[in-house]
């Protein structure tokens, strides 16, 4: 079965690395990371992945532009196993993400998805704040991780104003609430969870039935996790071949497939 | 390549059972957990159903049943809050009617009481005694940014009361180096994988440094499912015999079932 990681992080981490606990706080623990692209190939040949959405810890501990620097240069010659993911912040301040020149700059990079951590940059991901930068992914189809840090309200909240966006709920904690996915998966048919935290009993089971298997992204949440994790969950759950295909990679397929860049 | 099938059943040392205030999780029950563990290819757990660790005046009829229902595929510890209490007599009378009981729980985080408190010194006493497993909840920094069962607290603990076989639940998330360390330094203590086997190569860090032999496969189930930390296991670069131990050999060994 071809596998694609849709969330796998490269780069070293600064002190410690944060990981979601099952209480959904932050807990810093010594993880084993993969400092270049060659340690992740690694890891993923060990577990037979073909490709991996990858974003740079660079992005988050340090800059989103610089980190988007980073992680650009670092995959140079891994296009074929790596698929990047940038960060955006608000082309308010930070010019170089006015929709009129970096959606331009993703496409001559070969970026299709997005990540989003206002927590961590200090704003408010809303219309007021950059409603054009939105609008755009919208139409678009760019699709958008995104964490629910400090809490899901603000996923809540951003997909009131802006319905079609796809977003990807990633780095949840390994006790995810379905009180607080379930509505979402429900109302929104652009909303999809990415699987490295997900192992709950007969959660993939449910998803399906619930909500339909297009709706999952098999995914490693590497290093806070092994593959290993989300993996067996995946390999060993009763759910259909047709099914399993679509979370190992037909859906991911499908979300880039329809990106208008 | 990576072998995802075992040969063998799994047991599962950390468990509970009952409904959970923060998350869905339906299959709570102990005909629901049985069923899945079929599933999974486990053979036995030892619960602490959440009705005793978060319910005041709890008559413990959920561990009590599901140890009648199924001898053999369920054990339970004796929960206790530090808050309510349980006297020494209550607690032997409770071990001599249920033998399923083979040891305590704290959750001494959720209870907000720190460990090294005397309200468990009782309870404490009572375990190191009979030599039986205290499964404790331990994390470097609490949920209310406290440290009621942080690092140096457990050391304390595990040095004091030699005789009982300390299982650092959750392997002192934040701390975990250290609960390594503890586990080397310390006949009596042990690794347990719940949540933090996931960590990207802490189980290969934990065999390095301390052995197989101390650390133990545990889910919180059925919070959690089977499957997750099994794969951290199953995909960790440590041997088949390794991979044995902390499965199910070294359950065994603590729970006195080394014929089985
Ligand atoms: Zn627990």
């Amino acid at each position: 079965m071809k596998l694609i990681d849709a969330n796998a992080c490269i780069g070293s981490d600064f002190v410690k690395h944060p990981i979601v606990n099952h209480e959904s706080f932050i807990v810093m623990e010594n993880v084993k990371t993969a400092e270049t692209p060659a340690e992740l190939i690694s890891v993923m040949d060990k577990f037979e992945i073909q490709q991996a959405a990858v974003w740079h810890r660079a992005m988050f501990d340090y800059d989103p532009i610089k980190g988007n620097e980073v992680l650009t240069e670092a995959i140079r010659g891994y296009e074929d196993r790596m698929l990047p993911v940038w960060t955006i912040l608000p082309a308010i301040s930070d010019t170089e993400f006015a929709p009129d020149t970096f959606f331009d700059k993703m496409k001559k990079n070969g970026v299709k998805m997005l990540k989003a951590f206002p927590l961590q940059n200090r704003y408010i991901l809303c219309d007021v704040t950059m409603g054009d930068q939105l609008k755009a992914m919208e139409e678009l189809q760019i699709p958008l991780y995104l964490e629910p840090q400090p809490d899901y309200q603000y996923i809540y909240d951003v997909l009131k104003e802006f319905p079609n966006l796809t977003v990807i709920l990633n780095n949840i904690g390994i006790w995810p609430s379905a009180r607080l996915i379930y509505p979402l998966l429900k109302r929104y048919p652009n909303v999809y969870l990415e699987t490295g935290d997900t192992g709950l009993t007969h959660a993939y089971e449910e998803i399906c039935q619930k909500f339909g298997s297009h709706r999952l992204l098999y995914g490693s949440n590497f290093p806070s996790n092994s593959p290993g994790c989300s993996l067996n969950c995946l390999l060993k759950a009763k759910i259909s071949d047709e099914e399993r295909e679509n979370i190992a990679h037909r859906n991911m397929e499908r979300l880039l497939g329809e990106v208008k860049l | 390549m990576i072998n995802w099938n075992l040969d063998y059943k799994m047991i599962d040392i950390h468990t509970h059972m009952g409904p959970e205030y923060p998350i869905y999780y339906p299959e709570h029950d102990a005909d629901s957990m049985v069923r899945y563990m079929d599933e999974c290819g486990v053979e036995l757990i030892v619960s602490a159903p959440c009705e005793d660790l978060f319910v005041t005046g709890s008559v413990r009829r959920d561990i009590t049943t599901a140890m009648r229902t199924y001898p053999d595929r369920i054990k339970g510890y004796f929960a206790f809050n530090p808050n309510t209490g349980a006297t020494v007599q209550e607690m032997e009378k409770a071990f001599a009617e249920n033998p399923g009981y083979v040891g305590l729980k704290f959750l001494p985080d959720y209870h907000r009481t720190n460990i090294t408190d005397p309200s468990y010194a009782d309870a404490l006493a009572f375990a190191n005694e009979r030599k039986l497993i205290v499964l404790s909840h331990t994390w470097g920094l609490s949920m209310n940014a406290e440290q009621c069962n942080s690092a140096e607290k457990i050391r304390q603990i595990v040095e004091t009361y030699p005789d009982l076989k300390f299982i650092m639940g959750h392997s002192i998330q934040g701390q975990s180096d250290i609960a390594i360390k503890i586990a080397k330094d310390y006949e009596n203590a042990y690794l347990d994988l719940c949540d933090t086997g996931r960590f990207n190569g802490i189980i290969e860090k934990m065999v390095a440094a301390v052995g197989a032999q101390k650390v133990l496969y545990a889910t919180d189930a059925p919070m959690q499912g089977y499957r997750f930390i099994q794969g951290a296991v199953l995909a960790a670069d440590i041997t088949d015999a390794e991979k044995k131990l902390i499965f199910r050999d070294n359950a065994l060994r603590l729970l006195n079932m080394e014929d089985k």
